[in-house]
């Protein structure tokens, strides 16, 4: 292998450090392109995260029957999984790029808000894929029945919005600790519960339980809650992801 | 242009690595920073380049007659080579530097990659995943990296880690570019890469 001369590049700068709209939106697009590629080539989270929710999903179709399971329990069940689930996986997207000594490449080339909208998409993303799975061995071998799709598909869209929002935020604190999973798991905690009981309270309602009053102020509270950490994200990251 | 730096300090873990640094580079000016191991040139190419904040002291890059700005707002200005820094191992060569162009706003294309893979001698290899490379052709990579963008400020941390002699003259002739770009920080002991700046930095002498 012979060296030539790196004579002038072709391409030129954008005007550095400011962005354009457009090239802010191709740079959010290449974070997340980056991540789906990179987890396609090694399935790094995503066999953590499918084999926690079949492994879990299974285990308790074999020991009972999902018709005897109260609305509420069915929907308890179905969000401790996607929980759990979560756990087990989001927080990877920032891990690896310390484990793998690349966060310094990216804190070189991207802005910050742009790192963590690829991020915060790319988990979307694979929460949602995953959803997919867990519905559909959630109906077939629970053997459960969706009364409102509507409502059951809005607690999956609401939920998945609070909980990628505080996964993705606490992932990028935690990335450089010695102890990651335990931490992130315990500063995840607080911010989580509220958003797993405004799920369960919608889901169970899909899942044919009582139409209660508070269905309407539980969607409208998990939009605010998710809404609200989603914002305060966004503002607070940059100096998160800034090196000490 | 003009990089500088004053009363730079940086303690880690509770030492201190650097203690009151000064100092300046100019456009089209080569600064060659030594030291024995440990003597923290590493930790003051990380602060030249934003990427860490010092306990103490500033850093800040005038470009024109603009005012001086702190280095942490100017992290895509930079050009960063460092044994610390890695590529994505799961992506192709083309891959990386389709990315690392895209999240800094250029619209680059395959055949653009492809040249800048050329210019450091991984035409042949611009699809082959990273984790394939050589430990001289992962560096070979990050010097294209480095330079995809045409930065101002370009900081080489033991830029010859790793690379044949074709490699040595490929860093001799990016740096002699850059001259005409904007200004270059070379930490290094070798005698050969010490020899390509315009002035001699010591840690832990003239610091």
């Amino acid at each position: 292998m012979t060296g030539s001369s790196p004579s002038a590049a072709t391409l030129k700068a954008a005007d550095p450090p400011r962005i354009t709209p457009s090239a802010f939106v191709a740079a959010v697009g290449a974070v997340l392109l980056k991540d789906a590629r990179a987890e396609f080539r090694t399935r790094y989270a995503l066999n953590a995260v499918v084999l926690f929710a079949v492994t879990a999903l299974v285990t308790v179709a074999m020991s009972v029957d999902g018709n005897d399971l109260s609305a509420d329990a069915r929907a308890a069940l179905l969000w401790t999984v996607v929980f759990f689930a979560a756990m087990s996986g989001l927080h990877r997207t920032f891990v690896r790029e310390e484990e793998t000594r690349t966060a310094d490449a990216l804190r070189l080339s991207t802005p910050p808000v742009a790192v963590y909208l690829g991020k915060w998409a790319f988990n979307l993303a694979l929460l949602v894929a995953l959803e997919v799975v867990i519905t559909v061995l959630f109906v077939v071998m629970m053997h459960v029945r969706v009364s409102a799709w509507g409502w059951y598909l809005a607690a999956l869209l609401l939920g998945d919005l609070g909980l990628v929002t505080v996964c993705t935020s606490m992932a990028a604190l935690v990335a450089r600790a010695r102890t990651q999973s335990a931490l992130f798991a315990v500063i995840c905690f607080p911010l989580i519960v509220p958003v797993l009981k405004l799920a369960v309270t919608i889901t169970s309602v899909s899942l044919g339980g009582l139409m209660k009053p508070t269905l309407l102020p539980s969607a409208q509270a998990l939009f605010a809650f998710a809404g609200l950490m989603f914002t305060a994200s966004v503002m607070l990251f940059e100096i998160i992801w800034q090196e000490a | 242009m003009r990089l500088e730096w004053r009363n730079l300090g940086k303690r880690l873990g509770g030492r201190t690595i650097l203690a009151n640094l000064n100092g300046a580079v100019e456009a089209g000016e080569v600064l060659v920073v030594t030291g024995a191991n440990g003597s923290g040139k590493t930790t003051l190419l990380r602060l030249l380049a934003g990427l860490s904040h010092p306990t103490a002291g500033l850093v800040t890059l005038a470009n024109g007659g603009q005012r001086p700005q702190p280095m942490s707002a100017c992290l895509r200005e930079v050009g960063f080579v460092t044994p610390e820094l890695a590529l994505y191992g799961e992506l192709t060569a083309i891959e990386n530097l389709d990315f690392f162009a895209r999240a800094r706003g250029l619209r680059p294309n395959r055949s653009e990659c492809r040249r800048q893979l050329e210019r450091f001698g991984l035409g042949d290899r611009g699809d082959d995943e990273l984790r394939a490379f050589s430990s001289g052709m992962k560096q070979r990579l990050k010097l294209a990296f480095a330079t995809l963008h045409q930065p101002h400020v370009l900081l080489l941390d033991e830029p010859g880690s790793n690379l044949d002699d074709a490699g040595d003259d490929v860093v001799r002739q990016l740096v002699q570019q850059q001259r005409g770009r904007g200004l270059c920080v070379l930490a290094t002991n070798d005698e050969r890469e010490r020899s390509i700046g315009d002035r001699i930095f010591t840690l832990g002498r003239d610091a």
